[in-house]
C-alpha cells in the first residue's frame, strides 16, 4: 500500500518538530517558553497518535487520541495556574477569584 | 461508466488526502522552526498557533478523507473539533499567565502601544 | 427546571455517544440514553446549564461563519511563515481592540477567533471595558484586527435576543 509511504513522511515531519519543540523547552528561557514548548508537544503527540492509526492500520488509537487532546489542555492549564497561585485553586484569595 | 465515476472520486479523494497530509507536514516543520527562531515569549505563540491551526487542521483534514470508514471520520472530526477549541484558550492563558507574572514583551519601536 | 436546556444538553451528549460507539444493540442504546440523561440532570445540579455553559443559539450559528475563518486562517498561515522563514521582519506589537459583543460568551468567543487566526494572540480580556488586548506578530496583523468584519460577525453569531 502506498498510503503507508506518506503516512510515514507525515510521521517523520511530526518527530522532527517535536525535537525542535524539546530544544524549546530546554533552551527556555523564561518558564512560559516551557510550557508553550510541552503544550505544542502535546498537540503534536495527539497528531501522531492519529497518523500512527493509520499508518499501522489499527484506528483505534484515535480514541486514545481523544483523550489525549482533553489531558493536554487540562494539563497546560493547570500548571498555569499552579504558577500563578501556587495552589490548583482550592484557597484561591478572593480578589483573584474571577481571574481564574 | 458509474463505476468509473466512483473510481474516480476515490481516486480524487486520496490524492487530495495526501496533499494534505504533505501540506500539513510543512506547516508544523515551519511552525516547529517558529518557535525556536522567534524572539520572544509572545511571538513563538505565533509559531505555535501555525502548528495548532495550519498543521493540524490539514493533517487532520487529509486523514480525514483517507479515514477507512465513518467511525474513524467521525473520531477525526472530534479530534479536530477539541483541537480548535481548546488551543487558542490554552495560548491564551499562557499569554496571560506570562504577562501578569511580568514577562514585558518586546516591542517594535514604531507600535504606538507603548503601556498595556 | 429548564427543560429546554436539560434536553438540548441530552440530545448533543446522546448524539456523540451515538456517534462514537458504534454498537447498535437495544440494551447498550438505552444505557447511552440513560447516561446522558443523568449527565445533563448532574450539570443541571452544578449550575452550568445557562446561557454561557450551552449557548445554544452560539452553537447553532457557528457553521455559518467557518468557512470565512477557515479562509482567513489559511492567509494569516501562509503571512506568519513568512515571517518565521524571516525573523528580522517580525514587528511585534500590542493593540488594543474594541469588542462590541454582549454576552460573556460572545467575548469569549471572539478572544478565541482572534487567538485561532496565526499572527494574532489575545492576551487580556477586559469584560468591563469590552476590550481585548493583543498581541500582534508584525503591523500588517494588526492592520487586520482594526477592519471590524470579525467583530460583527461574532456579534452577528450572539442573534438579536439576549
Amino acid at each position: 500500500m502506498t498510503l503507508t509511504l506518506w503516512f510515514g513522511v507525515t510521521l517523520a515531519s511530526i518527530g522532527v518538530s517535536i525535537i525542535i519543540a524539546i530544544l524549546r523547552a530546554s533552551l527556555g528561557p523564561t518558564a512560559f517558553d516551557r510550557v508553550l514548548a510541552v503544550n505544542t508537544i502535546g498537540t503534536l503527540v495527539v497528531l501522531s497518535i492519529c497518523v500512527y492509526g493509520f499508518f499501522d492500520g489499527r484506528p483505534e488509537f484515535l480514541d486514545i487520541a481523544v483523550l489525549y487532546a482533553l489531558i493536554n489542555f487540562i494539563g497546560t492549564i493547570a500548571i498555569l495556574k499552579f504558577f500563578r497561585h501556587g495552589t490548583l485553586g482550592d484557597h484561591l484569595p478572593p480578589e483573584d477569584k474571577h481571574h481564574g | 461508466m458509474v463505476n468509473d465515476m466512483l473510481i474516480f472520486i476515490d481516486i480524487a479523494r486520496q490524492i487530495i488526502g495526501i496533499g494534505a497530509l504533505l501540506l500539513g507536514s510543512l506547516a508544523i516543520v515551519i511552525g516547529a522552526l517558529g518557535l525556536l527562531r522567534l524572539g520572544d515569549v509572545y511571538q513563538r505563540m505565533h509559531g505555535a498557533g501555525i502548528i495548532d491551526t495550519g498543521g493540524a487542521g490539514l493533517v487532520l483534514l487529509g486523514l480525514l478523507l483517507l479515514s477507512p470508514d465513518w467511525t474513524v471520520a467521525v473520531r477525526i472530526a472530534l479530534i479536530g473539533g477539541l483541537l480548535i477549541m481548546t488551543s487558542p484558550t490554552a495560548t491564551h492563558a499562557i499569554a496571560r499567565a506570562a504577562r501578569f507574572s511580568g514577562v514585558e514583551p518586546i516591542l517594535s519601536t514604531d507600535s504606538k502601544e507603548k503601556e498595556g | 427546571m429548564p427543560i429546554k436546556a436539560i434536553s438540548a444538553s441530552t440530545a448533543l451528549m446522546f448524539g456523540l455517544w451515538l456517534m462514537l460507539s458504534g454498537h447498535y444493540t437495544g440494551l447498550l442504546i438505552s444505557l447511552g440514553l440513560i447516561s446522558a440523561i443523568g449527565a445533563s440532570l448532574i450539570a443541571y445540579r452544578m449550575g452550568v446549564l445557562d446561557e454561557e455553559g450551552l449557548p445554544l443559539g452560539l452553537l447553532i450559528r457557528l457553521p455559518k461563519v467557518s468557512f470565512w475563518l477557515i479562509w482567513e486562517i489559511l492567509k494569516s498561515n501562509i503571512d506568519v511563515a513568512r515571517v518565521i522563514i524571516n525573523p528580522a521582519s517580525a514587528r511585534p506589537q500590542l493593540v488594543r481592540v474594541k469588542a462590541s459583543q454582549k454576552t460573556v460568551a460572545g467575548l469569549v468567543t471572539y478572544a478565541n477567533f482572534i487567538t485561532l487566526t496565526p499572527g494574532t494572540v489575545s492576551v487580556n480580556v477586559d469584560e468591563t471595558k469590552n476590550e481585548i488586548l493583543v498581541h500582534g506578530l508584525t503591523k500588517s496583523f494588526c492592520d487586520g484586527l482594526a477592519d471590524p468584519e470579525m467583530d460583527e460577525r461574532v456579534s452577528a453569531l450572539e442573534g438579536k435576543s439576549s
